[in-house]
């Protein structure tokens, strides 16, 4: 315990901050996070290093590591709090240097406590192994089953060209498998217990089969190392806009019935990479004449004093569907069925539309192109890569909105609650006032349409209004009002609310809608569009009557943020064409019958069998591959190495006919005991003794390649009895018998 | 490695003479080498008539003197009896009426090779005055102390199953001897060689043909093994970690000194040597351990052997020992 390591804790060097690299690459990929938690890796073998010199006790490692971690976290949590900091440094910037910081806290305590466990103990070994595959196991699992997942930058170069990733996958499975054994063989000392190595596999195996149930990933996340793609990322208008769990600063009545999963707040957050979430196949040309694609989820209407939020009431909004279709295509079918009540609409200004949406990310309920009328199953073209696949009737508008000017606000069968539930707005005066401005700048013959009044109140907003993914009044009291009559610098959450509150006091029934934009010219005149996360958009819609609620979105001229990147059209195609295979034998997932329990026990079964093969011919591969390597090592081996590799690539092959060294044998005596038939031995031991044991100066006497040779030359005379003769070659684990 | 070649040869020469003068004793032989070259003294378990004397007679006349001013004989043998006194063995002072002075007269024990035969028969007076020899190489007569040779170098032998009218030495004066070797009969091959050749061997004209060695070499190599042959930390360590087993082991009432270790170095270089290394291996603590420890181990009532329980205790140490030559 107490001697020191030599050329091994430098391999770790190398080792241990690659896998935190990558381990923080799953999580995010800005390049500077990953360094840092890289540099805390490194630091920890260094410290690791230097620490085996000392006695020190195992569990006083771990309790220093313990501490560190609370004072490190206890520092980060107080430099938070001194805004000073983040003022200097920019609060974006003080976030990102932050996270980084925590993340080489987290590499480095859990890599020392991970190698000085491994130091000590050999079940700490096989915890390291196993932590070193796990890592490995994650980064592979986020693709399993074709998943496009993080990290992107592995297969999007490979996707765009049309190409199948599986082979590298495959390679790096393979690399990964290749470190664990190497750094599973390298380990110094003999604590090397026999059933380290099954263990390990043992181990592995259990993470690979528990992955997929996202308990790993939630695990994970509970510490802190948030895996990607977690729900939280899933529509969330304009990218990750809410924090889960904490409600609005400043709301002084939170409401009870908040779901925070799909609902918009204002709190800024960081806007994490997109990633693609749904493909749609459109059945008919179609160019929307706002200029952009509008797929609703979800509806809010209900004023809860400070901003919108879904209404419990199903008078409301109910034309978005509640759940999944179940049904193939039906004429009977109703729109009931998921709990829809679409309004009339004049027929002439609208056509029907089908589309096909297929999801590639979970979601809580189906959106589709405004404005959808009926939802229907269809079967998943491709369970592989698609979570679902439905199709979507849609209502989709094609007259010019000037039509729109004569059409009355809102629905004259509406009752008395109903208006007035569209039209609650906040008691500030400064709306009114704000709307009744613009509404003056307007000519007079135009007031009296409500659909000219909203464009007004748009157009103005467009005009005075400030996009940006980071909004100065995320944590006011009442962030609408901070931001409508303040700066005026922010998102979409708050030019739809800004917008929705105008519209409400120029008494024009309004709402807010949740689901993705995405602008027209994406599509690129084919019949695929590709959703990714990044498009989840959120924007205010007036009801007009015979048109129903129409999108109006407030796009304003001043950008702070960069242009999106292009969505590659061959992707967006290729993804398209596999999401229009229709499987006819297969039922949607809904309708399977129950588990059947017989198949599944076969499947079990059948999976145990193959990959218990499998894992063990790939064991046993490697294992050759090994002991090859093991063989030819003392050809190119120099110096004093020489001597002990060729002495064990002789042990290797007597290890081979069934021979090893007695425990109680020294190495010469073993050598004597085969000096008959390999006089040869001896001399090899002697010279390999030397330089183990002789003086550190000393170098070897006599040339070891001769001696090799003609060792292994008198190996091949010698007689085996049995299968070993021919077949010894082939157990792979005759280089552990060696002594 | 040339340094070692007098030493290597100064072994080899011994070896050729002792080899043709006893017959079927070759692993006992090298012992004694190993001992004579390590400044040890060697105690064999054996019954009469098993060539000790032949043995220590020939080594004895295999040494040549080279300091003639000196007249010490190169062998001496002692037959210890139970009427002896310590002045037959040390020498005594003798009233010269000539000079009107004492005159020290040496004993036996003032030779290159001692040969002290069944020494468990004498009384312990003359035991520990021969042991004071071995220990201090000098002998104190009347206040006066005078040296022995550098070489002085004792095989006592003793009779293991003659125990009739014995004073058995304790363990503390055991740990004087290097080597407790306990001899067997020898092979029906030896034996018949041994009648084969008795009359050439009375003789003892074949035997003067093989070269001898001059004291000053044997001294010398002593010297230069001690310089010459590389004794690695990891040997000393596990020399240590044997001892600390065998303490452990239930079934010991007193395991082996510290001295007994430092003891073991210089023999071990010396065994390295006759084998022809100029390092120690884990081979030279294995063959040697057993002479070594087991009359220095105390064992519990009833318990089983000591080279049993040293076998026990010296196979993990050594073969992890083993194991760490094959790791980089």
């Amino acid at each position: 315990m107490n001697e020191r390591p030599r050329l091994f804790w430098i391999s770790l060097l190398l080792l241990w901050p690659c896998l935190a690299f990558l381990n923080q690459y799953l999580i995010t990929p800005s390049a500077g996070i990953p360094l840092f938690a890289a540099l805390g890796a490194g630091l920890a073998v260094l410290a690791w290093y230097f620490s085996t010199g000392q006695n020190f006790r195992c569990r006083a490692i771990l309790a220093s590591l313990v501490l560190i971690w609370l004072l490190g976290s206890g520092v980060l949590s107080l430099l938070d709090k001194a805004s000073s900091l983040s003022l200097a440094l920019g609060s974006d910037r003080w976030v990102l240097l932050r996270q980084a910081l925590q993340a080489a806290l987290w590499a480095f305590c859990s890599v020392a406590a991970l190698r000085s466990l491994s130091w000590r103990s050999p079940i700490g070994s096989v915890l390291e192994l196993a932590a070193a595959g796990g890592i490995f196991v994650t980064a592979l699992e986020a693709h399993r089953e074709g998943y496009i997942n993080r990290p992107f930058q592995l297969v999007d170069p490979l996707w765009l060209r049309g190409l199948d990733p599986t082979p590298l996958f495959l390679t790096i499975g393979s690399l990964a498998l290749l470190a664990v054994c190497t750094l599973a063989v390298n380990r110094p000392g003999n604590r090397r217990p026999w059933w380290d190595l099954p263990l390990m596999m043992l181990l592995l195996l259990v993470l690979y089969l528990v992955v997929p149930s996202n308990q790993v990933k939630q695990i994970f996340e509970k510490f802190g190392m948030g895996r990607p793609g977690g729900e939280e990322n899933r529509l969330a208008p304009e990218g990750n806009l809410h924090t889960p769990g904490t409600p609005p600063p400043g709301n002084g009545k939170p409401d009870p019935s908040k779901k925070p999963e799909d609902e918009p707040s204002f709190a800024d957050s960081s806007k994490p990479k997109p990633f693609p979430v749904a493909i749609v196949v459109f059945q008919d040309d179609y160019e929307p004449p706002s200029g952009a694609y509008y797929f609703r989820q979800t509806s809010e209407s209900q004023f809860n004093g400070i901003k919108l939020v879904r209404s419990q009431d199903d008078r409301f909004d109910r034309d978005n569907a509640q759940s999944f279709p179940t049904r193939y295509y039906e004429k009977e079918a109703k729109p009931e069925e998921l709990g829809m009540r679409v309004p009339e609409l004049s027929r002439w200004s609208f056509r029907e539309l089908s589309t096909r949406v297929a999801l590639l990310d979970q979601h809580p309920r189906p959106f589709g192109l405004i404005n959808a009328r009926h939802f229907w199953a269809v079967s998943n073209p491709d369970p592989d890569r698609f979570q679902k696949a439905y199709e979507v009737d849609s209502l989709v508008l094609t007259g010019e909105y000037r039509q729109m000017i004569p059409n009355r606000a809102g629905e004259e069968s509406w009752a008395a609650d109903e208006w007035s539930h569209y039209l609650e707005g906040p008691t500030d005066r400064r709306y009114k006032e704000l709307a009744d401005t613009i509404i003056a700048t307007m000519p007079e013959a135009g007031r009296a349409s409500p659909f000219l009044r909203a464009v007004y109140i748009k157009q103005w907003l467009d005009d005075n209004c400030t996009y940006s993914l980071k909004s100065p009044s995320a944590k006011a009291a009442d962030p609408v009002s901070h931001y409508l009559f303040g700066e005026r610098i922010g998102y979409c959450v708050f030019t739809s609310h800004s917008a929705c509150y105008l519209f409400r006091a120029a008494g024009i029934p309004s709402r807010i809608s949740d689901g993705y934009m995405v602008p027209a010219q994406q599509r690129g005149g084919g019949s695929s569009l590709l959703i990714r996360s990044s498009d989840a958009h959120s924007w205010p819609e007036i009801y007009l009557q015979g048109i129903g609620w129409l999108d109006l979105d407030i796009a304003p001229k001043k950008n702070l943020e960069p242009e999106k990147e292009q969505v590659d059209n061959n992707l967006q195609q290729m993804m398209g064409d596999m999401a229009r295979k229709d499987k006819k034998d297969r039922r949607p997932e809904e309708d399977r019958p129950a588990i059947d329990l017989q198949k599944l026990a076969l499947l079990l079964l059948k999976t145990a069998v193959y990959g218990t093969a499998g894992s063990l011919g790939g064991a046993w591969i490697l294992l050759l591959l090994w002991k090859v390597w093991r063989r030819r090592a003392p050809f190119w081996t120099p110096g004093r190495a020489q001597a002990r590799v060729a002495y064990i690539s002789v042990l290797d092959r007597l290890a081979e006919q069934g021979v090893v060294r007695r425990r109680e044998e020294s190495c010469e005596q073993f050598a004597r005991r085969l000096g008959e038939e390999i006089p040869a031995l001896l001399p090899l031991v002697r010279v390999h003794l030397r330089v183990r044991l002789g003086s550190p100066q000393a170098e070897s006497d006599r040339e070891v390649l001769p001696l090799l040779k003609e060792c292994l030359s008198q190996l091949r005379r010698r007689t085996v009895v049995g299968w070993r003769r021919y077949l010894g070659w082939l157990d792979p684990i005759s280089p552990l018998r060696v002594r | 490695m040339s340094n070692l070649e007098k030493p290597r040869e100064v072994m080899k020469r011994l070896e050729d003479r002792l080899k043709h003068a006893v017959k079927g004793r070759a692993s006992i032989i090298e012992l004694v080498l190993v001992a004579l070259l390590a400044d040890g003294h060697v105690l064999l378990e054996d019954y009469p008539g098993s060539g000790k004397t032949t043995l220590a007679k020939a080594l004895g006349d295999s040494i040549i003197d080279d300091l003639l001013e000196d007249d010490i004989p190169s062998f001496r043998r002692i037959q210890f009896t139970p009427d002896l006194l310590p002045s037959d063995i040390t020498g005594v002072s003798i009233f010269d009426t000539a000079s009107s002075t004492f005159e020290f007269r040496r004993g036996p024990v003032f030779a290159y090779i001692v040969l002290g035969d069944e020494i468990n028969r004498t009384s312990p007076k003359v035991q520990s005055a021969m042991l004071e020899a071995m220990a201090e190489k000098q002998v104190t007569v009347d206040n006066v102390s005078y040296p022995l040779d550098d070489l002085f170098f004792v095989i006592a032998t003793q009779n293991p199953l003659d125990l009739s009218g014995t004073y058995p030495l304790p363990v503390a004066q055991l740990d004087r001897f290097l080597f407790k070797i306990r001899m067997d009969f020898i092979e029906r091959d030896a034996e018949i060689a041994v009648l084969n050749t008795r009359q050439e061997r009375a003789t003892r004209s074949s035997i003067e043909s093989l070269p001898a060695v001059n004291r000053g070499e044997v001294v010398e190599a002593r010297q230069l093994i001690q310089k010459e042959v590389y004794l690695h930390p990891n040997i000393n360590a596990c020399l240590v970690d044997i001892a600390r087993a065998v303490r452990a082991h239930p079934q010991v009432l007193q395991g082996m000194s510290t001295r007994s270790l430092v003891l073991m170095a210089p023999a071990l270089q010396a065994a390295a040597l006759l084998r022809g290394r100029d390092y120690v291996s884990d081979d030279d603590v294995q063959w040697l351990a057993p002479y070594v420890f087991c009359h220095r181990m105390a064992l519990a009532p009833g318990s089983g052997e000591a080279d049993q329980i040293l076998k026990e205790a010296m196979a993990p140490v050594l073969d992890k020992l083993s194991r760490t030559t094959l790791r980089p």
